[in-house]
């Protein structure tokens, strides 16, 4: 039998008769020192990630501690509805996770792959839920920057219609609300054209309106690309699942991609009434 | 099933577990208070005192989810400062970039004038 060089080194480390548990790494005392070990990285991994989203949070609070009026008439071109749907998948995401790490350190396998599927199915949820979203808004035309280009008036939109009964009709009538008088502008003989798209005439429209739009989609966008990851992440989990990778004192990978995957639903918690639950 | 491994011959103690009732208990928590955001809501208290309230609701569900479903209360206290001060820089992040929203105000406001109010 021929010793390879790896296998000489091991047994010189390990003496002859010392029992070694290879998922162990070397380099640590015992399985706690390394579990500890992996969780600071993952928690300052995760400090970066709120950092990183905090440049998005400044650029909304700023924005709209400015111009709060643009935020008020953006709010009603989004469906308060599914971002409530997406709040509550999400959340029931983050409860399987937490549920899939319980279940590998009870070393509970069918408990583990089950949980590890949901939360991956509720992450596509999010992400199907997040393409009708967004597909509605492009056909729309309500996109970001100088491509914003809606194709109904705010007055028009199911929410406003449900807050502002009274009011949306006076404008579709082509009416002021409250003085009743002519309104001008708000043309039957034609909208102006701007992209390929036709433009509404909207009197309620503020300067820079597009910049809700803006808002919303890079911070929803960034945020979708981390959900994209994550479940890149627990597929990747779920392969070493299946290779046996995971013991009950080894299951760090586990609890790191987890605990990811909570700030994600975090930031979530918080963008959800930032952008959905404007008055 | 008990959520305490005490004295299992050699077997270490690597981290707490999540008991399933407490799981499910934060999880039911969360929603309800997903429920009572929307529900604000739509009773319409103004910008100002709606925004207040959602951001209060909020930061409630983010401390569930931090404690609980990502263990810090049972987690080694400098992962939790690492964490939270996180938090910190970002609220003085936006703190700052607040105070000074308004310096160059009348500029904009000068140009506006001239290029789009003619």
């Amino acid at each position: 039998m021929t010793d390879t060089t790896a296998d000489k080194i091991e047994g010189a480390v390990h003496g002859g008769d010392e029992h070694h548990d290879p998922t162990l790494a070397h380099h640590f005392d015992s399985h706690g020192q390394q579990f500890d070990s992996g969780k600071l990285g993952i928690w300052l991994f995760l400090t970066t990630e709120i950092l990183f989203f905090s440049g998005l949070f400044c650029a909304y609070a700023v924005i709209r501690a400015m111009h709060p009026e643009i935020f008020e008439y953006g709010h009603y071109f989004l469906d308060t509805n599914l971002g409530f749907l997406n709040t509550c998948v999400l959340l029931l995401s983050s409860l399987t996770a937490a549920w899939a790490v319980r279940c590998v350190q009870v070393g509970n396998k069918k408990g583990l792959v089950l949980n590890i599927v949901v939360t991956i199915l509720c992450a596509c949820g999010f992400m199907a839920i997040k393409y009708v979203e967004y597909s509605h808004k492009i056909e729309y035309g309500m996109t970001w920057g100088q491509a914003f280009a809606p194709r109904e008036p705010v007055y028009m939109t199911e929410k406003y219609r449900e807050l502002h009964p009274a009011h949306a009709e006076a404008y579709a009538a082509g009416k002021h609300p409250e003085t009743g008088a002519l309104l001008e502008g708000i043309a039957k003989t034609g909208h102006p054209v701007v992209g390929g798209h036709e433009v509404a005439h909207d009197p309620l429209r503020p300067r820079n309106a597009h910049l809700f739009f803006t808002t919303y989609f890079t911070l929803t966008g960034l945020h979708g690309i981390h959900v994209l990851a994550g479940i890149i992440a627990w597929l990747w989990i779920l392969r070493r699942v299946f290779r046996g990778d995971f013991t009950t004192k080894k299951f760090g990978a586990v609890d790191s991609v987890a605990l990811y995957w909570h700030v994600v639903d975090l930031i979530w918690v918080y963008l959800f009434p930032l952008l959905y639950l404007i008055d | 099933m008990s959520n305490d491994h005490h004295g299992h011959g050699n077997e270490e103690h690597i981290a707490h577990i999540l008991p399933a009732k407490m799981l499910i208990g934060v999880f039911v928590a969360l929603i309800a208070l997903t429920f009572i955001t929307v529900g604000v809501h739509y009773m319409h208290l103004g910008t100002q005192p709606g925004f207040i309230v959602a951001m209060v609701i909020a930061s409630i569900k983010a401390a569930l989810i931090m404690l609980i479903f990502m263990h810090l209360a049972w987690d080694k206290l400098f992962n939790v400062v690492v964490f939270v001060s996180s938090f910190l820089l970002v609220l003085l992040f936006l703190g700052l970039a607040i105070t000074d929203r308004s310096e160059y105000q009348p500029q904009i406001e000068s140009w506006v004038y001239d290029n789009e109010v003619q």
